[in-house]
């Protein structure tokens, strides 16, 4: 779907203070896949989706997009930016038309679509973040945080990208908005079969929902694959100032006092049969505790 | 992107001009810009300019910066150069477009446009080597006699030392909302100008948004932490005269009384 060929994206280039954001980055995003992206701030996370909707041009290398190289001369780039949807940071942030419907209708304006078709798709983008449809005569600085965010997000639902990257979609929600929105996602996901790229900090989210996860440091991709396994490598994680899911933390700590506890643990689902089995095993009155 | 709209911004370098008191300076470039209105000479001018050269390379500021900020205004001097040339009357050079274009004419454009990059550079030459902190620490004690008008030099100052600390944080915000309409599909590029204005908007509002959001948080900041100006209040970094500040200005003022006399005198005037 998306194919990143050594793309290197230097800031200031040509100047005394150039610094390289990403470096030599190859990577390869398949359809339909729900990708994780982890990393310290300024490890680069930002900067590489902002390649993947052509908001940035590569220093050097190519960036592909359905096999398209985007910043092949006469390729015209807002193509890429309906087909890759990109939310980023507090997109609440970037709200200014007078109605939610407006503010919605946005991209889909852009985009050309017809007024009789944005209706439907403004209904289907609210029903997906759970917004309610009266709302759509109101103004957007209405509302409280969440739903502003809320609304921004619909705003880009509203496009159908095949692509979605959510730069830290859920920071500063509460956990029941959070969980249900990349629910949600997830949905998006697998029902409708569409790549959906995740920026986050949150590991349980991570484990959670990503089927793929990619760590980035200083600018480069240190670890790739399933987060189950890229979550065993605790040391190396920490060192890029990483953590592990918090749950996977309390089973490795009973492993040092001398419990059989297992080392893969990450959802609380999976906690709770861990319990039990070790309390099981303790019912001899037997002591693991050294 | 919008970095390049950046200009006049501080450059720090170990040099004697930046080690001079805010305050000198400020006071020099003030009469600098008033000694450049006095000059018609066209050799003098150019005798001005050597000398700028030579301040920019003692101040360690390179002069490349400096073309790089005068390029950028280039246009709206050419703009007005365009509209005086074709409005003064005089003895006829030659035609252009049926329009007589006169030798008063060039000569007043070609004096103005000489003068304002005189302007220009004197200006960005106070910016580059004063840090913003020093400047408004300059401007609050210059502003200091206006109290007996209850004016308070203190409120002004923390006024401009915030718009100042503040230019490039906004200009990464409007940057961070200018990608975010873009991929919603915004058409920055556009070749229409209706699209095009209609485009930037979109970034204008959440600007202003965010601006007057940020405002009031900062005040609350303020506030909590009982920020007042004025009485008691003590400053970080407090001014000094040096001998280096006396050398300066005596210079400066043999710089303007070489300049006034010449150009007094007519002996170097060239008629063009």
């Amino acid at each position: 779907m998306i194919q990143f060929h050594n793309v290197t994206y230097t800031y200031n280039f040509n100047t005394d203070t150039c610094k390289d954001a990403i470096k030599n980055i190859n990577l390869k995003i398949l359809p339909g896949e729900f990708l994780a992206i982890i990393g310290q701030t300024g490890s680069g996370k930002s900067t590489l989706v902002e390649h993947m909707n052509g908001l940035k041009k590569p220093t050097v290398g190519e960036v592909f997009v359905s096999g398209q190289d985007i910043w092949q001369k006469k390729f015209d780039i807002t193509k890429v930016r309906f087909k890759v949807g990109l939310v980023f940071q507090y997109p609440e942030h970037q709200m200014f038309e007078q109605d939610v419907f407006s503010e919605i209708a946005f991209g889909l304006r852009n985009n050309g679509i017809a007024e009789t078709k944005i209706e439907s798709l403004i209904f289907e983008a609210l029903d997906f973040v759970g917004l309610p449809h009266d709302i759509l005569n109101s103004s957007p600085f209405d509302f409280s945080g969440g739903q502003k965010r809320k609304i921004a997000i619909a705003s880009t639902i509203a496009m159908q990208p095949d692509v979605i990257i959510l730069d830290e979609p859920t920071a500063g929600l509460d956990p029941y908005s959070s969980e249900l929105l990349l629910k949600k996602f997830k949905d998006y996901n697998k029902n409708k079969g569409k790549t959906v790229i995740l920026v986050s900090h949150s590991m349980e989210e991570v484990v959670r929902f990503a089927d793929r996860v990619i760590v980035m440091h200083n600018g480069e991709i240190k670890m790739e694959g399933e987060p189950r396994k890229i979550f065993t490598k605790v040391e190396e994680l920490n060192e890029m100032g990483l953590d592990v899911p918090q749950i996977l933390k309390v089973f490795l700590e009973l492993r040092k006092l001398g419990f059989p506890a297992r080392a893969d643990i990450y959802t609380v689902e999976e906690a709770k049969q861990e319990f039990f089995r070790l309390k099981n095993l303790t019912k001899g009155g037997k002591s693991f505790v050294k | 992107m919008l970095n390049n709209m950046m200009v006049g911004q501080f450059f720090a370098a170990d040099s004697i001009i930046h080690k001079l008191d805010p305050r000198i300076k400020l006071l020099l470039t003030f009469v600098y810009t008033l000694l450049m209105f006095f000059i018609e000479s066209m050799f003098i001018f150019t005798f001005n300019i050597l000398a700028i050269i030579m301040v920019y390379k003692l101040a360690r500021v390179p002069l490349k910066i400096l073309i790089k900020s005068i390029k950028r205004m280039l246009p709206i001097l050419l703009i007005s150069a365009g509209i005086n040339i074709f409005l003064i009357q005089g003895e006829t050079v030659f035609k252009f477009l049926g329009i007589n274009i006169t030798k008063q004419g060039l000569c007043m454009v070609s004096t103005m446009i000489v003068r304002i990059i005189c302007l220009i550079s004197g200006m960005l030459l106070l910016l580059y080597t004063t840090s913003p902190a020093e400047l408004v620490a300059a401007i609050e004690k210059i502003l200091k006699p206006l109290k007996i008008f209850k004016v308070s030099p203190e409120e002004i100052a923390i006024m401009f030392s915030i718009a100042l600390h503040f230019v490039p944080v906004l200009l990464l915000e409007a940057e961070r909302i200018m990608n975010a309409q873009r991929a919603r599909g915004a058409k920055f590029d556009s070749k229409h100008l209706k699209e095009k204005l209609k485009a930037y908007i979109t970034i204008v509002i959440p600007l202003l948004i965010s601006t007057s959001n940020r405002a009031n948080d900062l005040a609350i900041a303020m506030e909590s932490r009982c920020y007042h100006g004025g009485e008691n209040r003590t400053r970080f970094k407090i001014l000094h005269y040096s001998a280096y500040d006396l050398y300066a200005l005596l210079i400066s003022l043999l710089y303007v009384l070489l300049l006034l006399i010449f150009n007094k005198l007519d002996f170097f005037k060239i008629v063009m």
